[in-house]
């Protein structure tokens, strides 16, 4: 193996800050208060479900609205086996059949573009919501679930893990061909689709693989939640955020979308529980038009452009 | 080499700066009173922009904050010869059962709170009732209750439901009235949530155990606007007892469409919505002989009567709830209590008081049914002023076959005016 093409400097660099700041994060049950470990556990599932919502709709521009579906599949999955089974297998099963909903739904609707395919996608978050509400209150004649609760700390290094898995996994298919036949499609697909690209099964693939993430997420998170029902388990929220969260962060780069993340919950979390509380929509609605309006690139962008400027400034030619 | 640097550090640093300040803040807020106590912090995660919002106005929230000023005023709880004053901290879940758990975890870990009071609505109950008991906080539930959480009762210890619901005696006593005065037949309608869905399978099976037939039990969704199908069905069916287990929106929607459509069976059951005293002021003279769940009223006791009074000039009359308020009142009564025969804020050594004491209270006597060995607490029903009402000349009398009476339960009812 030929190591000398390798930029050394750059290898140190890349990974060396994500992974100090992954020790950083992984120690806060040490030494932060159970708070602190609650609210970053949070900042976590939202970096996984946006991270993953960017794998497919950052790359190919297809609005998924149906993260809650699967997200709400790992909740299913963890009230119906939390107790059958130790509960990395629930996360697999959850991640799987997450994986097998998107695959076929891909498969159906991945020929339909634009808002038609945000509109489907939003419409099977509802309608799952409501066959399995259907199906509790008619057959079971109750509604909802109890599910077997881990500790704070263990929910914590849980999402930690797949956490690392969901960026590595991203990481790998954007630096991958089938990033490159991704960034394709998203730039134009029947482009894509002439240099031989198998453009369906790509999206299909990408999209049924972003869905394990959050499944394998909303299993962890429904054993904090501890009780679950449809109207949890299938939240249309779950399917704005990570698509408000990756806009608001940028999705040009993996670090947009999990910028967004951190910032937009910590911002739900001071606005909801501050002493803002009772304007909490209202800050929230102008900080999300005012992004949209102009920082089209997100906060990400926004930082590498002053940046590009303020390096441009500084290595200008000066007169005289 | 620091252009890379640069790169791939400012996204990052931002994320760190975020988290650092994130923990700086979060450890800076709300703590400090752990040692040397000077108030006792009670949280609450209540519904106060969302659909149920409305009880923030005419259910637990306002006695409880009237609870807290009134126990302040008088120098505050006495904890082991020191009186401290009660503080509430409410966050907003906007019914939201996810952000409901989040908030009690802030409240438990950040604001350290001492005790909890429940969220708004039965399906919330269920999300923050474990919550309660993986801290070991005591929680007073408010509005709502459900028979599906009893046998999860008896693993929270910490949990309190206060309100009385389905099978905790309202439909038993409601069929045992029902089937005293000779009905045969019955329509139920009910909501299709968890409460709507305990209330039929509660009612379907009391009323079969008496004999009573039940015609149909016919599902509507909380966004209904149109009653006439259900209604029209019923009167075809000529039901001897019309069951409506819904939210006031779609109860008053029913009355009215009873109404247009001259469907008057010898007995109507509405609830809850029926119990408050907006329904009255809306339907007057058309309320008569309409059955509630709930109950109590000025003729329950003395201290009942006073205590409507309290509630009226508190949050005024419409908002006065024949159901709850009596209730909420009596269990804050007994938190106070408690806490003052325990002399401490420690939750385990007030659960003990919780587990054995009786204390006089606005309802007259409390204790708790303690569910499994050492579970949460229900209330027995001898601590309940009423189980179901029946709204007779402008007051919601409670016609229980017991004394907790305090009118005869007229069926058939009276039929609807004609104007």
């Amino acid at each position: 193996m030929d190591f000398s093409n390798i930029n050394w400097k750059r290898a140190a660099i890349q990974p060396g800050i994500p992974i100090l700041l992954l020790v950083l994060v992984a120690f806060a049950p040490l030494y932060g208060s159970g708070y602190i470990v609650t609210m970053f556990t949070y900042f976590i599932l939202y970096i996984i479900i946006t991270v993953s919502w960017t794998i497919f709709s950052g790359a190919t521009g297809y609005i998924s609205l149906a993260s809650a579906a699967f997200y709400g599949v790992g909740i299913y999955a963890a009230a119906m086996f939390g107790e059958r089974m130790p509960f990395i297998f629930v996360i697999f099963i959850a991640g799987f059949a997450s994986f097998v909903l998107a695959f076929i739904v891909g498969a159906i609707t991945l020929r339909l573009r634009g808002i038609y395919f945000a509109m489907f996608t939003f419409g099977l978050v509802v309608l799952m919501k409501e066959v399995i509400h259907y199906w509790e209150i008619t057959i079971e004649g109750t509604r909802g679930h109890f599910v077997i609760y881990q500790s704070n700390e263990t929910i914590f290094y849980y999402l930690l893990g797949i956490f690392v898995v969901t960026i590595i996994v991203a990481y790998i298919i954007r630096r991958s061909k089938f990033g490159l036949a991704l960034a394709s499609i998203g730039e134009n697909e029947e482009a894509a689709g002439h240099t031989g690209i198998n453009v369906t099964m790509v999206k299909i693939i990408t999209f049924a693989v972003s869905a394990i993430f959050m499944a394998a997420a909303g299993a962890v998170m429904a054993t904090k939640l501890t009780y679950i029902d449809p109207g949890v388990a299938f939240n249309p929220m779950m399917s704005f955020s990570p698509a408000l969260m990756a806009i608001f962060g940028g999705m040009a780069s993996i670090y947009g979308p999990v910028a967004g993340a951190v910032i937009f919950s910590y911002l739900q979390e001071l606005l909801m529980t501050g002493s803002l509380k009772n304007y909490y929509m209202l800050i929230f609605g102008a900080i999300l038009v005012a992004t949209i309006i102009y920082l089209p690139s997100g906060v990400t962008g926004l930082i590498q452009n002053l940046w590009r400027r303020f390096k441009g400034a500084r290595s200008a030619p000066t007169r005289g | 080499m620091w252009k890379k640097v640069f790169k791939y550090s400012i996204p990052l640093t931002i994320c760190l700066i975020l988290a650092v300040s994130a923990v700086l803040v979060a450890g800076c807020g709300g703590g400090g009173v752990e040692e040397g106590k000077t108030e006792i912090l009670i949280g609450a995660s209540r519904d106060i922009t969302g659909p149920q919002a409305g009880f923030q106005a005419y259910g637990f929230a306002p006695l409880y904050k009237a609870w807290a000023e009134e126990v302040n005023a008088a120098g505050g709880i006495d904890v082991g010869g020191t009186k401290l004053p009660v503080r509430i901290i409410e966050y907003d879940d906007a019914s939201d059962p996810a952000v409901c758990t989040r908030n009690l975890e802030k409240l438990i870990t950040q604001d350290n709170v001492d005790f909890l009071f429940g969220p708004t609505g039965t399906a919330m109950l269920f999300a923050a009732a474990p919550i309660a008991n993986k801290y070991h906080k005591i929680m007073l539930c408010g509005e709502g209750g459900a028979t599906t959480l009893e046998p999860k009762l008896a693993e929270m210890p910490y949990v309190f439901s206060v309100l009385n619901y389905s099978n905790h005696f309202q439909i038993p006593v409601f069929a045992d009235l029902i089937e005293e005065k000779g009905a045969q037949t019955v329509y139920i309608c009910y909501m299709n949530d968890l409460h709507g869905a305990e209330y039929r399978l509660t009612a379907q099976s009391e009323f079969e155990i008496r004999g009573l037939q039940v015609l149909q039990a016919k599902s509507i969704p909380m966004s209904i606007t149109d009653m006439d199908p259900i209604v029209k069905e019923a009167k075809d069916l000529n039901p001897d007892v019309f069951c409506m287990f819904a939210y006031p929106n779609q109860n008053i929607l029913f009355m009215q469409t009873a109404m247009a459509l001259d469907f008057n069976p010898k007995c109507i059951l509405v609830g809850p919505g029926c119990n408050f005293e907006f329904f009255n002021l809306m339907f007057g003279a058309a309320l008569e002989g309409v059955c509630g769940e709930g109950a109590w009223n000025k003729n329950s006791s003395p201290a009942a009567a006073a205590f409507a009074e309290k509630v009226t000039e508190l949050v005024g009359m419409g908002n006065q709830d024949w159901w709850g308020a009596i209730v909420y009142q009596s269990t804050l009564e007994y938190l106070q209590q408690a806490i003052e025969e325990a002399g401490t804020l420690d939750n385990d050594k007030i659960l003990e008081v919780y587990r054995t004491a009786h204390f006089q209270t606005t309802a007259g006597e409390m204790w708790w049914d303690i569910q499994g060995e050492n579970g949460g607490g229900l209330l027995p029903q001898e601590c309940y002023a009423g189980q179901i009402g029946q709204w007779q000349s402008g007051i919601f009398e409670v016609i229980d076959n017991d004394e907790h009476n305090t009118a005869p339960f007229i069926y058939p009812k009276a039929p609807w005016p004609e104007s």
